[in-house]
């Protein structure tokens, strides 16, 4: 509603990017290990989105604590159970209104933005807290985060972007593997002629943003900070010209057919650039809003995601559509026990990727048909260098904001806030 | 001067009439015309009325006590005023029309349900109706001050269609036109070939869209990884054009035809010329074209040095441009649209005339996706753009260039929503044509089947009510053969793929409505969906799209009662009783149902499932009517002057590349009356567009506080 609020806001975000980064030994410096192990691996962020919502009925396990019983959808998390806290009770963003409810939970998933403050394309969408643990977990690696995605060439970037830089600026994603690939761990050219012509047009874009202000501004600072950000990989490369090597690992030219298979070589991708400290902050979209149609060859059915969710739950039309939603849960469900697997198999001195990662996984709908986003599947997992105790199944109060847990996890990458979005505080109880 | 009487004079100058009341209705989400309704009987009575006008009036009695009972306690005097907004400043009207930038945010909150916030005593329906309805009026008035605002437009990326084309224009890389006749010799009598080939193999992300449009600025956003994109292509581009590509992968035999030629770029110079002197006029050129206006020696200078430092080290001309035009392929100046910079000395927040090249470029890209031509460059640098007649020649010679096919591909298709209709998947169970390629093939040839006809009443300057209510298609073999059109022409020995002018003697077929594109895009895989289609109706040819729905809305299938089995338009009658859904229901259902007999790939069928189909609606505007051909007729007589409205108000958006607001409502009307004296011509719509007052002026952007 109020443009100076938002734009002073985005300011306020980007200047804590540079204050934080200033102090870089100390930002560097692992948390728990008390300024002696520098070796230490260091903490990875990653965030898993899938559309639509979930079953429900399927999905809430019973019992809460460390004795929970698994839901038919929540079984498939069994070999990686103690890795996992399973977090019901959290609302997104109460109150927000605006288009529908598939962008309304996609764009501002992981926004910063206060509730109903919008960026001119009617969403809220001001920095998402990914991109705000890349300003301080970023600043030592290849690229600063990775986005990732199965689908591709939405014109919506409502129902295809969680991660933002900042109102309406959306960090689009990869989609093709050797495309996200060659990002992570291609060689960038440092020649010289490649930093010259930057220079060139560094220089212009400096001259327009003095002459601009507003909105105007804005699209150029645009220009500017993709600028930077080239220029930031080419010194990286340049830096570790002599140490590169970028990992060994067989990719198709185009996107394989199986979504599973593209889930997998994406995930493959991720973990390889954590492993090998070429990013710490991974953003994934499994699926874009809302959903997608083609489960043939993984499911054996051909309905759409989203017409399925559309359902009246008291006809046996609508049981089976439930069931095949629930089908659709189960199926993500094991593409990210994979990941957690593959991640678990990655040791990293005395522990392992996982340990020293923190993977939150979930829609930002609890139920497709009611497009609400109160009660979010939510699951978080690894050990977050130890600041994650998992096994357990957490109910909240009902009403806490899924903000809360954001400032969580933000504290946990040592980015200290004391509001983001509708917090009400730090989110109790991750840790035993 | 009375409100009384700024309406009326409002009111004859924009040759309005009366018509069915509606909701809301512009694509930018401002909200002015379905107050228009309300005018002309305002304006009657308050001119027969003396003393305190019926508008004032109505804001005392129904408004104020409805933003006093909801609004003021937030928005009020007490204290501070929620996000600076103090509602109770206002007592009168004419202190309401002083103040219309507050009143859009007032009616925008409204509209969007936003305001009142989920914590405060919710507005009836028809009370945030009638509020709403009440900022239309108000936001439709002139600013009392008596000047227009031609809105701002923000630094535009090209959209991933116009850097396409723009770099081959650029270069002079021959474009292939996907079509086998020249529009500069009119609409072809001779059948029609349609093909898709690219020219150049540059392969760049889908753009977000806006309203509809890929080419709004607020929206074409540039992450780092299509800056990535941008600098490989640049680099990959020089290497094409400079002669010097490995082969590169194309399936166009133009473009093969093309690898191994340089372009004029990077033509070597005589032996015995300076090559510096040589480079800087070169650059010069270029950068004038790449940046579509002059570029001052200051920004040539860096390009020199580009090229200074490739010439020490290779020692030869064509290939030392290499480094200069790659840096110009990714300079903000090339990649972004960026108007103002020649008016260092106007304030924030002024209003001037664009410049003669701004203006070559808004045209150009505009009716041709791609940038300004050497003739328009030309015409600009002799301000020759600023006469109305020589613009006015221009324009009329770019409906005629090959470039203006764009023009369908880019605005036709998006206007009518069916630019994705390639990728439909309808149902190949119960459609076996889509089982394999020739269900592939038909979906092109509906999108080809909207474009012709588009460009026909281009090219022959038909009227815009032909888009509706044409009584002929442009039809091949397989598209007849889908329509059932037995006509020995398409059966013939010949009869392929090759597109002719079809009279037709049967009004169900014959424009948009009738489109096989059109509801196929509109329908699931396996059924039609009339809610779709009425909200499409509403959205692309009446211009009052419904507003979403609201959050936590009951489903379709619940809302009714247990609803098993019951045939799609029992179930929608069922889910109109629920009142929260009925407010839009009832505007959209009647609309899609009416549309009932094109099954979901546009097939013309009498039945459903043994069901005979029941297309008989009435509206909420009282109207009846019974089936496809009714509702054309209604759209072209009861409701023509809202279907002119709402293409105007698409054409303008995609011209301008921002939403409308309140403020282009006068810019619209303009256009309209200009459409009404001339018998809807195509070339009167452009040339309006092309006249108005948003299309030749700029509001400098006013600095953030």
């Amino acid at each position: 509603m109020n443009d100076s609020a938002r734009i002073s806001r985005r300011t306020v975000l980007k200047g804590l990017g540079v204050t934080i980064g200033l102090p870089v030994l100390e930002a560097m410096t692992p948390r728990v290990s008390l300024g002696a192990a520098t070796e230490k691996p260091p903490l990875r962020l990653m965030i898993v989105y899938v559309p639509g919502g979930v079953n429900k009925e399927e999905w809430t396990p019973t019992g809460t604590g460390r004795d929970w019983k698994p839901s038919r959808t929540l079984a498939s998390l069994e070999p990686v159970r103690e890795h996992c806290l399973i977090l019901s009770g959290l609302d997104s963003r109460q109150g927000e209104t605006g288009d529908n409810g598939h962008p309304l939970g996609c764009a501002p998933f992981l926004s910063t933005a206060p509730i109903n403050e919008r960026d001119r394309g009617g969403f809220c969408t001001d920095i998402s807290i990914d991109q705000l643990a890349a300003q301080k977990l970023g600043q030592r690696t290849r690229l600063p985060s990775l986005e990732l995605g199965c689908d591709v060439d939405s014109s919506d970037l409502h129902y295809s972007n969680i991660s933002w830089r900042g109102p309406g600026a959306p960090m689009g994603k990869e989609y093709y593997p050797r495309s996200a690939f060659s990002r992570l761990f291609g060689n960038v050219r440092s020649d010289r002629r490649q930093k010259s012509v930057l220079d060139v047009v560094m220089g212009e874009a400096a001259s327009l943003r003095k002459r601009f202000g507003g909105p105007d501004q804005q699209k150029l600072d645009e220009y500017f900070e993709s600028i930077r950000s080239i220029e930031r990989r080419i010194e990286f490369a340049e830096k570790d010209a002599q140490t590169h090597r970028p990992p060994e690992i067989d990719l198709p030219q185009a996107v394989p057919e199986r979504y599973s298979e593209h889930i997998r070589l994406l995930n493959e991708i991720a973990v390889l650039g954590f492993q090998q400290d070429a990013t710490r902050v991974c953003t994934f979209m499994f699926g874009d809003e809302p959903g997608r149609g083609g489960w043939e060859p993984e499911l054996g059915f051909k309905d759409h995601h989203h017409s399925l969710a559309h359902l009246d739950p008291r006809t046996d039309e609508g049981r089976e559509k439930l069931e095949k939603i629930a089908q659709i849960d189960g199926f993500f469900l094991k593409q990210f026990v994979h990941l957690l697997e593959r991640m678990k198999s990655i040791h990293e001195g005395e522990s392992t990727l996982l340990d020293n990662s923190m993977i939150l996984y979930g829609s930002g709908l609890e139920w497709g048909r009611k497009h609400n986003r109160e009660n979010l599947p939510l699951i978080l997992a690894g050990a977050g260098r130890g600041t994650l105790s998992g096994g357990r199944h957490i109910e909240y109060p009902r009403g806490t904001p899924v903000a809360n847990l954001h400032l969580a996890l933000l504290d946990r990458v040592g980015v200290k806030l004391d509001r983001v979005a509708d917090s009400t505080g730090h989110l109790p109880g991750l840790t035993v | 001067m009375s409100i009384g009487y700024l309406q009326l004079k409002i009111e004859i100058s924009a040759g309005n009439f009366p018509m069915p009341r509606r909701l809301r209705n512009f694509p930018s989400g401002c909200l002015h015309r379905s107050a228009r309704n309300h005018w002309l009987l305002l304006v009657v009575v308050g001119v027969l009325l003396p003393g305190p006008t019926l508008a004032e009036d109505r804001f005392q009695k129904s408004i104020a006590p409805l933003l006093r009972q909801h609004c003021v306690k937030c928005h009020g005097q007490k204290g501070e005023p929620m996000g600076e907004i103090d509602l109770t400043k206002y007592r009168t009207t004419s202190d309401v029309v002083i103040a219309q930038p507050v009143w859009a945010k007032v009616a925008k909150a409204l509209q969007s349900h936003a305001m009142p916030p989920e914590s405060e005593p919710q507005l009836a329906l028809a009370d945030r109706d009638q509020l709403v309805e009440w900022a239309d009026e108000i936001l439709a008035k002139p600013a009392p001050n008596g000047r227009r605002d031609p809105g701002h437009v923000v630094p535009r990326r090209l959209n991933r269609v116009e850097y396409n084309f723009t770099v081959q224009d650029l270069f002079g890389i021959p474009r292939g036109f996907q079509r086998n006749y020249n529009p500069q010799s009119g609409f072809p009598k001779t059948p029609i070939r349609m093909t898709r080939k690219t020219t150049l193999p540059i392969y760049l992300p889908v753009d977000g869209s806006d309203h509809g449009f890929d080419n709004i600025g607020e929206v074409l956003t540039l992450p780092p990884h299509l800056m990535e994109k941008y600098l490989a292509t640049a680099t990959q581009l020089v290497e094409i054009a400079s002669g010097s590509a490995p082969k590169i992968a194309s399936t166009s035999s133009r473009a093969r035809g093309f690898v191994g030629q340089e372009t004029w770029v990077f033509r070597d110079i005589p032996k015995n010329a300076d090559p510096r002197t040589e480079a800087a006029t070169r650059l010069r050129d270029f950068l004038t074209k790449a940046f579509r206006r002059p570029v001052s020696d200051e920004e040539l200078r860096p390009y020199l040095g580009l090229f200074d430092q490739a010439y020490k080290e290779e020692g030869s001309f064509p290939a030392a441009l290499k480094l200069p035009v790659r840096a110009a392929l990714v300079s903000p100046h090339f990649l972004f649209r960026i108007e103002g910079l020649a008016d260092a000395s106007s304030k924030p927040g002024q209003v001037i005339p664009v410049t003669d090249y701004e203006l070559a470029t808004r045209l150009s890209y505009f009716l041709w996706s791609t940038m300004p031509d050497e003739q328009l460059l030309r015409f600009a640098q002799r301000g020759d753009l600023q006469k109305p007649e020589e613009l006015a020649k221009q324009v009329r010679r770019m409906l005629r260039d090959p470039k203006i096919l764009a023009f369908s591909d880019t605005f036709l298709t998006q206007w009518l929503q069916i630019e994705t209709v390639e990728s439909a998947k309808p149902d190949p169970e119960l459609f076996p044509i889509f089982r394999g390629q020739p269900g592939h093939m038909l979906l092109n040839y509906m999108l080809d089947e909207s474009k012709l006809l588009f460009e026909y009443i281009l090219l022959e300057d038909k009227s815009i009510l032909d888009l509706v209510g044409a009584e002929y298609a442009f039809l091949n073999r397989p598209l007849a053969e889908h329509y059932r059109i037995f006509e020995p022409r398409f059966h013939g020995p010949k009869a392929g793929r090759e597109f002719v002018r079809y009279e037709l003697d049967d009004p169900r077929r014959g424009g948009v409505l009738t489109f096989a594109a059109v509801h196929t895009a509109t329908s699931q895989s396996t059924r039609t969906s009339p809610v779709a289609r009425g909200k499409w109706v509403l959205e692309v040819l009446l211009g009052s799209p419904p507003p979403p729905p609201p959050p936590n809305v009951a489903e379709l299938e619940e809302a009714g009662g247990a609803a098993e089995n019951l045939p799609l338009r029992k179930k929608l009658e069922l889910h109109r009783q629920n009142p929260d859904c009925a407010a839009c229901h009832n505007r959209m259902d009647p609309l899609g149902l009416a549309l009932e007999n094109f099954d979901p790939i546009g097939q013309w069928r009498e039945q459903e499932s043994g069901l005979v189909i029941d297309a008989a609606v009435k509206l909420p505007d009282g109207t009846s009517l019974n089936g496809p051909v009714d509702l054309k007729e209604y759209l072209l007589k009861a409701r023509r002057d809202d279907f002119v409205r709402c293409l105007v108000e698409h054409m303008l958006t995609f011209a301008l590349g921002r939403p409308l607001e309140y403020y282009d409502a006068a810019a619209v009307n303009e256009i309209k009356q200009k459409l009404e004296a001339d018998d809807y011509r195509f070339s009167t719509l452009v040339l309006g567009i092309v006249d108005s007052y948003p299309f030749q002026h700029r509001r400098t952007e006013e600095p953030s506080p």
